[in-house]
């Protein structure tokens, strides 16, 4: 099924190039999904993951999948609506769903798909580790142990799973057992930064804060940009009585803190509306200050997702692509720059660094003084 | 009924029932019912305290307004004064108790300002704050703050504390945001949540400063904000607060819950100013590391290690925080171990307090709940307007089952206030609902004519100096199967005030073995054998 539907997402990306309305896209978001239609029990009992789509939905699961790619959530569920519509219960886009309302961290719906899935592939690993995280992020920590413990029961090398039970475990309160599971996902996947810091965490709960310094100085390396392991850390450190140290990690912690916090506010945003200038242009410059390559190569990677350019996003793309040595892009983005931003004073000053940055001196200069003339 | 016998019945179901004789059709306003603003949404505040000094607790409830009131340039609606009858039961207080109205009533806080003996109130407004100066209860004489004149912002919640321990109470005033009718925008563009049209704010909106403002030994009061250092380099959203002693050093510390913005600790440095230390002592943030958005504060010896700890309610999505106290070190945040934090996820929780409401020697505790945006009933959003109230029942070994308060029934509550309201030795709880009524919850873990059941000891401290009710005094108390240290405070909850006094359930035990007073003068008072099932009055000795 996999291939059939990558094959579908290609040629749908066209398609998906026409976005929903605005007004389709706001009433998928306020349609309720236990309205969609039921099939009949037992309808699709047969069916297999690796079935061919039915033609009757074909092109709008494909429709859905590229949207979902393309981070326009609304938009996949237009198409997913409409593909349960015609074929109710249909395995395959209930499972999108399921990805869909979990990534608009609408868990409970999210956890309603997995679980209408899952009564028609009983057992299926994805849905089963999706309705894992759900349950966990609902709070229902219970009933997300019992979920990843039938994914662990199947597929006993997943560091995912091995990680979701032992955060589910901690929530619980019960450290010695999230500690074991977090062991067993870092045998698996040695470098998993976040199984790294939640090992420490249950490390300190546990009173061993001089053994929690290992895993949390390692999680620090891998993901220098996450605030979490700092502000246990500064903890870690409070605890061992180096209160200087402890300190350092606070100010490390409350200057991560602050950006991610304003990260999370503009993706919040872009959850729903996947194509807001302000956010992006504000992403972009939040992940250039904060030497975040990583966020900065997708945030603009979704930045060119948009054409035209309007004039804010595309200097803050070229400046992004230059921060990040994406030459080929950048060369795009600047000739497309100057082609249709040519008057205004923004572009040339953009252009003015962009040619300092490549070497170029004499652009360089041009293209200051054009921006003064203007 | 056996005593145990009584104990099992008890944990079989809530302590809590409605009693709708007991205040009937006293209801709030806050705006209108879509609540496209933000004002419109944090309801009124309520207080418990014997203001007539005729030995029962009486209730303050603080009331809104409406956008068109303020439009015309009306006052809001008048905080109002009901009179217990001593069985639990209350009546509008007579004229002389009247309280003129302010733009639109918030919060409120009860101390005695000029150590008359009587307890005074505070009330908080969107709109000039009031002071309500008790004349020897037989009624209120408002007075504005001199040193609050010509300002208007936002008041939430308010807490007296003696700061510079000079006998005197103090009082820290907090403020949410700067709000202006025609400058915030309506619902929409940027305004949204889990992908509906909302009303915008606290994010996007101006924070405000709070107040420390200093009792000058009359009960009148200087605005001490800077000289004690208690402000933070950037203001927050501030909702909740509570006076405690975290690091047990003597002086009265502030914890204030922030709505989207870390939570402070306010450390007192003994000379007269603060310190916050909200990161460095683990109660500012949620265990990864996230602000949440803080509501309400209730605070409580749960674990019997004489020392208290603090439970903050919070917004959907976010769990309740209960951070567990380590003494001078700080907090550690415990929600999920003590079995609250994930079923708290899906609510948004406002008025709370720990407790020992059914009297089994253990603390107990709730949280009143009901989301902000009415469009919470929309698909996709986890949660719902109207929400389920919860009952936190003390288990061993600082854990809680996780039950309905009183009927299970889903209401959009804020406020709540805690007292034994009829005498019966329990803790009564009194809780506002938006735009609704104002409820009360008898508690039924005793009743005014049982002999037998659960064993309860309430203490009242009198001091001789200024601060007459002790405010800050730390009472430690001892029986057979039990332990706890309270700290007698009236802040606590969500825009709301709690009778000056301490109180203690004693499960099976029949006497306190040993009951410790650690006045704010620093003198003891140490009784031993000390009977149950009675209010116990403890005068400070003079030396």
């Amino acid at each position: 099924m996999k291939l059939a539907l990558v094959l579908w997402a290609a040629l749908a990306l066209a398609l998906s190039s026409s976005a929903q309305s605005n007004e389709e896209r706001a009433a998928a978001l306020t349609f309720d999904p236990a309205r969609l239609p039921r099939a009949a029990e037992g309808h699709w009992s047969a069916w297999k993951p690796s079935d061919e789509l039915p033609l009757s939905v074909r092109d709008s699961m494909g429709v859905a999948l590229a949207a979902y790619r393309e981070s326009d959530y609304a938009a996949a569920l237009v198409h997913l609506h409409g593909v349960l519509a015609r074929e109710p219960d249909f395995p395959a886009a209930l499972y999108q769903l399921g990805v869909t309302h979990f990534r608009l961290r609408r868990y409970g719906d999210g956890a309603k798909a997995f679980e209408r899935f899952l009564a028609a592939a009983p057992g299926e690993l994805g849905a089963t580790q999706g309705l894992a995280h759900c349950y966990y992020s609902l709070g229902d920590y219970p009933r997300a142990q019992a979920h990843y413990e039938r994914v662990l029961a199947v597929a006993a090398a997943s560091a995912e799973a091995w990680r979701g039970l032992g955060l589910a475990l901690l929530r619980q309160g019960d450290a010695q057992g999230g500690l074991a599971r977090l062991d067993r996902a870092l045998e698996l996947k040695p470098d998993h930064a976040d199984a790294l810091a939640w090992r420490a965490q249950a490390l300190f709960d546990l009173g061993r804060p001089g053994e929690a310094l290992v895993p949390l100085l390692r999680s620090i390396e891998l993901a220098p940009h996450e605030p979490r392991p700092w502000f246990l850390l500064a903890q870690v450190q409070s605890e061992l009585g180096r209160e200087e140290e402890a300190e350092r990690a606070r100010t490390q912690f409350r200057e991560l803190g602050a950006l991610e916090q304003e990260v999370r506010a503009q993706e919040g945003l872009l959850l729903y509306d996947p194509r807001a200038i302000e956010p992006l242009v504000r992403l972009l410059k939040l992940h250039r200050a904060s030497r975040n390559s990583g966020e900065l190569r997708d945030t603009l990677a979704r930045a060119l997702r948009i054409t035209p350019l309007p004039l804010e996003l595309a200097v803050e793309a070229l400046d992004s692509a230059d921060a990040l040595g994406q030459r080929d892009v950048a060369v795009r983005l600047a000739a497309d720059l100057e082609q249709r931003f040519s008057n205004t004073r923004a572009a040339w000053e953009c252009l003015a660094r962009h040619f300092a940055v490549v070497g170029d001196a004499a652009r360089a200069r041009q293209a200051r003084e054009r921006a003064a003339q203007l | 009924m056996p005593c145990a016998a009584f104990l099992a019945l008890l944990a079989q179901s809530t302590p809590f029932v409605l009693d709708p004789a007991a205040l009937p059709g006293v209801r709030t306003t806050c705006g209108a019912r879509d609540k496209r603003f933000i004002v419109e949404v944090d309801g009124g505040g309520l207080a418990l305290a014997d203001f007539d000094g005729d030995g029962d607790l009486d209730l303050v409830v603080v009331d809104g307004s409406t956008l068109e009131r303020v439009q015309k340039g009306e006052p809001g609606l008048p905080t109002r004064l009901f009179l217990n009858d001593g069985s639990g039961r209350f009546a509008p207080a007579p004229e002389a108790w009247s309280i003129p109205p302010s733009r639109w009533g918030m919060g409120c806080a009860v101390g005695d300002v000029d150590g008359d003996g009587w307890l005074d109130l505070y009330v908080t407004h969107w709109g000039r704050d009031q002071l309500l100066r008790n004349r020897e209860g037989k009624g209120f004489e408002a007075r504005e703050l001199a040193c609050l004149a010509g300002e208007e912002r936002w008041g939430t919640s308010a807490a007296f504390l003696d700061f510079d321990r000079d006998g005197a109470l103090d009082l820290a005033v907090l403020n949410y945001l700067t709000f202006e009718l025609g400058k915030v925008p309506p619902p929409g563009g940027d305004c949204r949540w889990k992908g509906h049209d909302v009303m915008c704010g606290p994010q996007g909106l101006a924070a405000e400063h709070d107040w420390l403002l200093r009792n000058q030994g009359d009960g009148t009061f200087s605005d001490a904000t800077a000289a004690a250092k208690f402000a933070p380099a950037s203001a927050a959203f501030a909702l909740g607060c509570v006076t405690l002693d975290y690091d047990l050093d003597g002086d009265t510390d502030l914890y204030v819950a922030n709505d989207s913005t870390p939570n402070f600790l306010w450390e007192n440095q003994g000379d007269g100013t603060f310190r916050e230390v909200g990161l460095q002592r683990g109660v500012s943030h949620d265990m990864n590391g996230k602000e949440q958005a803080g509501m309400g504060i209730a605070v409580g010896d749960i674990d019997g290690d004489r020392r208290e700890d603090l439970l903050v309610t919070n917004f959907s999505g976010e769990n309740n925080a209960l951070y567990m106290s380590r003494g001078a070190r700080g907090f550690v945040e415990r929600s999920g171990p003590a079995g609250i934090g994930g079923p708290s996820i899906a609510r948004l929780g406002w008025g709370t307090a720990l407790a020992d409401f059914d009297l089994d020697g253990r603390l107990d505790g709730f949280a009143l709940n009901g989301h902000v945006y009415p469009q919470a009933d929309s698909p996709g959003t986890d949660t719902s307007y109207a929400q389920p109230a919860d009952f936190y029942r003390g288990l061993p070994e600082g854990r809680f089952a996780v039950e309905p308060l009183v009927d299970g029934a889903p209401r959009v509550l804020r406020a709540s206030t805690v007292g034994d309201i009829d005498g019966d030795g329990d803790l009564d709880l009194v809780a506002l609902e938006l735009d609704g009524e104002v409820l009360v919850l008898r508690n039924r873990a005793r009743t005014p004519a049982s002999e037998a059941g659960p064993q309860w000891l309430r203490v009242e401290l009198r001091s001789p100096g200024k601060n007459r009710f002790a405010l800050g005094a730390r009472v430690s108390a001892k029986w057979v199967g039990g332990q706890r240290a309270v700290e007698v405070r009236t802040s606590g909850g969500y825009q709301s005030s709690v009778p000056p006094e301490v109180h203690f359930g004693l499960g099976a035990a029949t006497k306190v073995e040993r009951l410790e007073v650690l006045w704010p003068s620093g003198r003891t008072s140490t009784l031993e054998n000390v009977e149950g099932n009675r209010v116990l009055r403890i005068e400070e000795p003079r030396s």
